[in-house]
């Protein structure tokens, strides 16, 4: 199992103050005893307590522990033993897991074993059933009437004419996306709170906010027939009004898809007034060439997960949420693999364009879309950057996209394989791979 | 009005008048608002799909061939962490390491090395870049400086920095053929740029550039007059220090021996005449609080190689000085000395003159302002003595109070490995007392400390240390870490 490198263990610290005090704790002097295996790292760190706190680091999916009380996670002193078995890694002498660390890995295989699921005691199905129901019914309610409600809201603004959301106070926005969270539908919501960020006064941004407008009314009306659409789509269109999937009834009725997944893109936003912290990641397979969209959310200090690191894969079976063109998954389960890869992707842009259209297609409300294009190259037309394929074909690069110098250099005038993602209008690249060596590229970076 | 640029244009002000026939799709009659929408979304998606890329005109401009290799992984994520402001001022001692390692940063790098703001970084910037650092340079203006085309071309077309490159790297290459050059441009050139052009002359400096030089003394622009000056004094051959050391050799003897002490004897110079003008003697005082003869006299010395006297008075700089601290016109002396010495960069006299600014008295007698540019001149050795002469472990620590704290903060160089133990020692020794100038000196030390020492001053520290001292202990062991990783990293086989 590969050991992290500095780079990486760096960039698990959850702030700059945790890092500056596991640097700290990153010298054998802090430690009454160190070791490392292929499966886990561990050791003694010396703290304020009497006893040593007892660290431990499973190699296998970075899960890691800690005795200190700290509720930072990882803290400072799983920080701290992994730059110190990056930088020095002869001081980690011991090479047998001493029993409370064996413990705890045979703990962990234990909750990851797939048969060691225990069915949920179920006290009075019927009864529990009914209770269900009653619940889904009362959720129905509720999202008919907010829907009635968006609906106006909608009308009521295409009526004012898109102008007046230049002068539309943040309550305008603010109070419609609280209605919508009120009658459980977050995912509405959300849409809402980001329409409010495109509402600027240039002609690209009203016709963006047009095409938001439209096709909420058209989430809204589908919402409306949902028994008459497809199974697919109407899972795609309650899962972007809100409704959460219950993940473990996921794992345990789909079947997955087993492949080396190459983590591609990975970053963290925190909303700051409520604290929740969301890990968008994208991944790739090797053979099964798709891509799928990994969330996971966490409150504050809780830990995300930790062995998604751009440019590593990982071994594994992934779950897809059901959908027309499914993409978000979860992890049945996961491993490191030091066998990272380029990835195949498209060839052409036109063939690239030919699949976004089959994937609207499928579902008209795809917001970004993943994109692993072969054989481009960056281009600085007079001001604007393009990525350009082998047919002198090119498609524009996203304005806010913070590097484009960076792409032009690691491409020397060749042709690149860029991952990003396509937002209909232009592409905002996320990593590339520059003679074999990947490297992420645009803003969130050090 | 059947694209959604049109139809997002007819509904900025409320509803529009009429909406596109749509073949697919029912608009609702009743309901405008509701019919707008879903005609939005049937174009605005319909164009989504149908978009297709542009065809450009893509003229294939590769870059050359590397010839040498990349920084490893791990000099590159410590670069990338020196970039990101972590630690700053270790960037000029990385970009030096890795050009004498014949190392390239890597590609994606290379956009945050090209715009550092700081010029006086562009220049170690140019080793480290390779092929395509200058392929990327010449595809964007602001990066010009490092496109390095051929010389003579960069040289008659460039920008500014782009020409003082060319003609700074010719000149290490040819002097000769970078003087002649600047001839041929001189009548075409704004006053600026012949400042500019002057200095570069300082790189490979000869008396065969002595008559180009001597011609700016008559140069309309004081800038020109001054850049000429400059290289002159620090030509000992050159017709203007002849003519300096005419006015100025009279002027100061050494008296016979008084109670075993040698003294200067000074004659204060009258005033200037119209050629001593034209060297550039007179404007304004150097001192208000001295007086006007005094003024004179540290003018006339400012403008003198000081090895001129060690030679013509038979003396060591050392005892110069001292024979010129029993003068009445010590001021005027010392300052004129130090003045000459910065100019010429006179290592010895600047060696004999920095003691002075170690102790109290002695120091008011310089400028202040020039007083670090004086210390750097000193070789490590000189500044180690200094330190080694205060400093008797456990007798005598470095003093809290002590004006070598303040010389050592102004050095800025590498230091040596036995001053880094005298100091660093030290202040382990008294790092369990209250202590302030100390403490607060230490984190800037770990820049001019051979890295090798980090392991060593790692340990060593009082289990007590209070006050200042911890977050400064901490501060100056992870600069020293940094750089001792720095060098371990660009030490290692690629």
């Amino acid at each position: 199992m590969p050991r992290l490198t500095l780079e990486q263990a760096r960039a698990l610290a959850p702030d700059a103050a945790s890092l500056q005090a596991a640097q700290g704790l990153a010298e054998a002097r802090h430690w009454a005893s160190l070791g490392g295996s292929d499966l886990a790292l561990w050791g003694e760190c010396k703290g304020s307590a009497k006893e040593p706190y007892k660290v431990r680091f499973d190699l296998a999916d970075h899960g890691s522990a800690c005795t200190c009380p700290s509720r930072k996670y990882p803290c400072k002193h799983i920080l701290g033993l992994l730059l110190l078995a990056a930088a020095s890694p002869a001081r980690l002498t011991q090479t047998a897991p001493p029993g409370w660390v064996a413990e705890w890995l045979d703990k962990r295989a234990a909750r990851h074993a797939p048969a060691a699921k225990a069915p949920e005691a179920k006290a009075g199905p019927a009864e529990r059933q009914k209770d269900a129901a009653r619940r889904a019914a009362r959720r129905e309610k509720l999202a008919e009437s907010g829907i009635d409600a968006l609906e106006r809201w909608l009308k009521d603004f295409a009526g004012r004419g898109l102008a007046f959301a230049q002068s539309a106070p943040p309550a305008f926005w603010d109070e419609q996306a609280a209605r919508l969270v009120d009658a459980q539908l977050p995912g509405a919501a959300r849409l809402i709170r980001e329409m409010a960020s495109v509402s600027g006064a240039d002609p690209n941004r009203a016709q963006a906010l047009l095409l938001r407008l439209a096709r909420l009314y058209l989430l809204a009306q589908a919402y409306r027939k949902l028994e008459t659409l497809p199974e697919a789509t109407q899972q795609d269109v309650r899962a972007l009004l809100g409704w959460n999937v219950n993940q473990d009834e996921l794992l345990a009725a789909s079947p997955g898809v087993v492949d080396d997944w190459l983590t591609l893109a990975s970053r963290t936003e925190e909303d700051e007034k409520t604290g929740l912290r969301t890990q968008v990641n994208w991944l790739w397979g090797k053979a099964s060439r798709r891509p799928a969209l990994l969330l996971n959310y966490a409150f504050r200090n809780q830990p995300l997960d930790a062995s998604l690191i751009p440019g590593l894969a990982l071994h594994g079976e992934l779950v897809f949420f059901a959908g027309a063109y499914p993409l978000r998954a979860i992890f049945k389960h996961k491993q490191v693999t030091p066998a990272a890869f380029i990835p195949s992707g498209f060839p052409t842009l036109a063939a690239f364009l030919d699949e976004y259209a089959a994937a609207l297609g499928q579902n008209p409300w795809l917001e970004v879309f993943p994109a692993l294009l072969e054989g481009v190259t960056p281009l600085n037309l007079e001001q604007h950057w393009l990525l350009c394929d082998a047919r002198s074909q090119a498609l524009p690069l996203s304005p806010s996209f913070s590097s484009p110098w960076e792409l032009l250099a690691l491409s020397g005038g060749r042709p690149l394989t860029v991952f990003g993602l396509w937002d209909g209008f232009t592409l905002a690249p996320l990593a590339a791979w520059g003679d074999g060596r990947f490297v992420e590229v645009g803003g969130n970076e050090g | 009005m059947s694209s959604l640029a049109s139809l997002t244009s007819a509904s900025m002000l409320g509803l529009p008048t009429a909406l596109p026939p749509l073949p697919r799709a029912a608009l609702p009659e009743d309901d405008p608002a509701a019919a707008l929408l879903i005609a939005a979304a049937v174009i605005g998606i319909g164009e989504l799909g149908g978009c297709l890329p542009a065809q450009v005109e893509n003229e294939r401009n590769l870059c050359a061939a590397e010839g040498q290799s990349y920084l490893s992984k791990q000099a590159a994520s410590l670069l990338k962490r020196i970039l990101a402001s972590e630690f700053p001022a270790v960037l000029p001692e990385f970009l030096q390491l890795t050009a004498q390692q014949r190392l390239l940063v890597p590609p994606e790098m290379l956009p945050a090395l090209l715009g550092l703001e700081k010029s006086d970084l562009r220049r170690p910037v140019l080793p480290v870049i390779g092929a395509r650092g200058r392929w990327l340079a010449a595809q964007n203006p602001a990066w010009s400086y490092a496109r390095q085309r051929e010389a003579q071309d960069a040289w008659e077309h460039g920008r500014r920095a782009e020409r003082l490159a060319a003609l700074e790297s010719l000149r290490g290459r040819d002097p000769s053929q970078a003087r002649q050059w600047i001839q041929a441009a001189w009548e075409q050139e704004s006053p600026e740029e012949r400042a500019a052009l002057i200095a570069t002359l300082s790189t490979g400096l000869s008396l065969e550039d002595e008559p180009l030089l001597e011609a700016c003394l008559d140069d309309k622009r004081k800038e020109v007059r001054q850049a000429g000056r400059g290289l002159l004094l620090r030509l000992e051959g050159s017709r203007l220090v002849q003519r300096m050391w005419e006015r100025a050799r009279p002027l100061l003897k050494i008296k016979s021996k008084f109670l075993g002490r040698e003294t200067l004897e000074v004659s204060l110079p009258e005033g200037w005449d119209a050629a001593a003008k034209r060297d550039g003697l007179g404007g304004a005082q150097l001192r208000k609080k001295m007086g006007e003869k005094a003024n004179l006299l540290a003018q006339l010395l400012a403008s003198v190689p000081p090895a001129l006297w060690s030679r013509e008075l038979g003396r060591p700089p050392e005892k110069l000085i001292a024979a010129a601290l029993g003068s009445e016109w010590k001021e005027a002396l010392l300052l004129g000395w130090q003045l000459a010495t910065l100019a010429v960069e006179d290592v010895a006299w600047a060696e004999a003159l920095v003691p002075l600014w170690a102790a109290p008295e002695g120091r008011e007698l310089l400028a202040a302002e020039e007083a670090g540019a004086l210390i750097r001149l000193a070789r490590p050795e000189k500044i180690e003595a200094l330190v080694r002469e205060a400093v008797k472990p456990v007798l005598a620590e470095l003093d809290d109070q002590s004006l070598l704290i303040s010389l050592l903060e102004q050095y800025q160089r590498p230091w040596s490995v036995r001053l880094a133990r005298l100091v660093v020692q030290s202040a382990q020794r008294q790092s369990g007392a209250l202590r302030h100038s100390l403490p607060l000196a230490l984190p800037a030390f770990a820049h001019w400390i051979p890295p090798e020492l980090a392991a060593e001053f790692a340990h060593g520290w009082s289990a007590e240390a209070k006050g200042f001292w911890p977050t400064r202990i901490n501060e100056f062991l992870a600069l020293l870490n940094f750089r001792s990783q720095v060098l371990a990293a660009l030490h290692a086989a690629p």
